[in-house]
């Protein structure tokens, strides 16, 4: 009796020793109190692993020409994953004609640059790569060098379930783009959050900032209404904005609204980088801009004083989320098990 | 006598039995490689039935002269040029017979460094007295995403070989680059000017169509040469393409004039040889 106990006891042990573990590849999509669903295509639903391609990808340099430029060159989490130049230099220091638009809450966007060329997260990847004056690489050699990297094609077949190809790096960078949400700024806790945490200055700049119309554009959760606009920023664009897609007269001058999420770090502002402060957007907003056939009648002088201008750059420096910026998730070293 | 009869019997039925297992054999055409191949067939009744192959080539062409990228060729106002890109998009070849048609390649890009071949496809037999096609790409595929074709596509992003736009999501339809003289030494190095013409944007898609008797074949192939006539490229009737004031064209707001006359100067310059 006792040796058969002993038999059965070994085959369990024997079997539960051999048990694979089923490893959970499922990625939770945080959600911020106040925020909808983010849409997500059907092939490129997210997961732990897809996420993690994706990552590493963004912060490679060798998806440039000559390995000095990656996405995060340009698109730095302290800086709410834009930067701090101007024009940001490429390779070789090549310089574009767009200001570094911000990540923050990129996954939420309707439509990508500045004059909505491109209509998808995944095509958007395509860009900067090629961009002579970004990082410079035809996306087939991109392909051909990253696919002839060991660890990206293990990578992508656990992720994607296919070798390293065009499919797999776009859909990998959008899918860790998409979880760049920031949604726990100030004014998410006064607003979303019902928490009191509002400056009386910081309540000022709000009610102003819904009074003056910012609103109409910069609307919604995220401060952005999706649309194109000429704010009257120049008499004569050099850059046609939107123009340059639709080649429709009407549409020259206008951009696309940027969110304001976290706009205290995107320094300097507009799409050409041209006003150095939000103090100087606010001067500048303040005075109506210049004139312009296609500028927005949204846009009108706003009168404020002294004391309402800083109150409104108080309310914008609400936006920043330190969580977000700070979270370690977000960088490099993180990877989601 | 009993022993006779039940002999006859047991070999009628195994001729009867042999003949109706034989007709009721299933008939078509046993060959896989046929156009009507029917997999449940057991016996061949010969009406196999096979496409023609038709290819057609592109012959790109300066004073007559079939261009070559190593030479230089006088261009209109005086100085010399120097190709080294020609490439452009067809969708939707077909072959036409008094106004009915039948598909001939779904798309092919034809770029003049690898191949003076556009497609070679297969379509079905038959007499024709049309071959007609868009040059440029439709606008459902001008922006589908070139990462969902299978690499070899011609559409995807592996195959399409820089014709693909990522600022505007669509494709270059035509690209012609080179070099012009711009210093005026009658030799063109790195020295001198680029020019780059990339035509696109849906509104640019046009449809060559050309009259030409065919009779397409099963099993056979015919080629169809067609003649690029780069001197008709740059110009029209009235307008010759100023080089140096343009030496580039992106279909860009401006661009428009200029970029619509060299979409329907290239449409013009491909004719049958």
């Amino acid at each position: 009796m006792n040796k058969h106990i002993w038999i059965i006891a070994s085959f369990v042990f024997l079997f539960s020793c051999n048990k694979e573990e089923v490893k959970d590849d499922s990625f939770v999509l945080e959600q911020p109190e106040g925020f909808p669903a983010m849409q997500i295509p059907s092939d490129n639903q997210l997961t732990k692993s897809r996420v993690n391609l994706g990552k590493k990808l963004f912060f490679d340099k060798r998806l440039s020409e000559d390995s000095t430029v990656s996405c995060a060159s340009c698109h730095l989490q302290p800086m709410g994953f834009a930067d701090n130049f101007q024009i940001s230099p490429g390779v070789h220091g090549n310089l574009g004609f767009r200001n570094t638009p911000t990540l923050t809450n990129i996954g939420y966007a309707e439509i990508f640059f500045m004059d909505g060329g491109v209509p998808t997260l995944e095509l958007q990847v395509l860009n900067p790569i090629e961009n002579p004056d970004e990082m410079n690489m035809p996306v087939p050699q991109a392909i051909e060098r990253m696919a002839a990297i060991p660890e990206y094609q293990q990578m992508a077949l656990e992720a994607y379930d296919r070798p390293f190809d065009a499919f797999v790096l776009t859909r990998a960078i959008a899918a860790y783009e998409r979880t760049l949400v920031s949604g726990n700024s100030k004014f998410d806790q006064e607003v979303y959050q019902g928490k009191n945490v509002f400056s009386q200055s910081e309540q000022n700049g709000y009610q102003l900032f819904l009074d003056k119309g910012c609103a109409d554009c910069h609307s919604g959760f995220n401060f952005t209404d999706n649309d194109f606009h000429n704010i009257g920023l120049y008499e004569i664009y050099t850059d046609i904005g939107r123009k340059r897609v639709t080649i429709l007269d009407s549409d020259e001058g206008k951009f696309k609204t940027p969110t304001l999420r976290n706009v205290e770090l995107t320094a300097p502002y507009m799409h050409d980088g041209s006003l150095a402060s939000l103090e100087e957007v606010v001067d500048f907003l303040n005075t109506g801009g210049e004139t312009h056939v296609n500028k927005s009648s949204l846009i009108q002088p706003l009168n404020l004083t002294v004391s309402e201008k800083a109150d409104l750059v108080a309310f914008l420096k609400t936006l920043t989320d330190w969580d977000f910026v700070n979270n370690e998730k977000h960088g490099i070293y993180y990877t989601y098990e | 006598m009993k022993k006779q009869a039940f002999k006859l019997l047991f070999f009628g039925s195994i001729v009867t039995l042999a003949l109706a297992q034989y007709s009721c054999k299933k008939e078509g055409c046993l060959d896989s490689t046929a156009n009507n191949y029917n997999w449940d067939a057991e016996k061949d009744n010969g009406s196999c039935s096979y496409d023609a192959t038709l290819v057609v080539e592109v012959n790109p062409k300066f004073n007559g002269v079939d261009i070559s990228f190593d030479s230089t060729y006088m261009y209109a106002q005086g100085y010399l040029i120097q190709f080294s890109t020609i490439r452009f998009y067809t969708t939707y070849a077909k072959v036409g017979n008094g106004g009915t048609y039948t598909n001939a390649n779904s798309v092919a890009q034809f770029n003049y460094a690898n191949s003076n071949v556009l497609f070679s496809d297969l379509v079905t037999p038959g007499s024709y007295d049309e071959l007609t096609f868009d040059i440029g790409v439709d606008s459902v595929r001008n922006h589908a995403d070139p990462s969902t074709y299978d690499s070899d596509h011609p559409l995807s992003t592996m195959s399409s070989g820089g014709m693909y736009w990522t600022w505007n999501s669509g494709y270059r339809f035509v690209v012609i680059e080179g070099r012009f003289d711009s210093n005026g030494d009658q030799v063109i190095d790195m020295n001198d000017t680029p020019f780059a013409y990339h035509l696109g944007l849906d509104p640019y898609l046009r449809t060559n169509t050309a009259s030409v008797s065919m009779n397409l074949v099963e099993e056979m192939t015919t080629v169809v040469s067609y003649e690029l006539n780069m001197e008709r490229f740059f110009m029209n009737a009235t307008d010759t393409l100023d080089m140096v004031a343009n030496p580039t064209i992106h279909m860009n707001p401006g661009q428009e004039v200029i970029g619509e006359m060299l979409t329907d100067n290239f449409n013009a310059s491909l004719v049958l040889e």
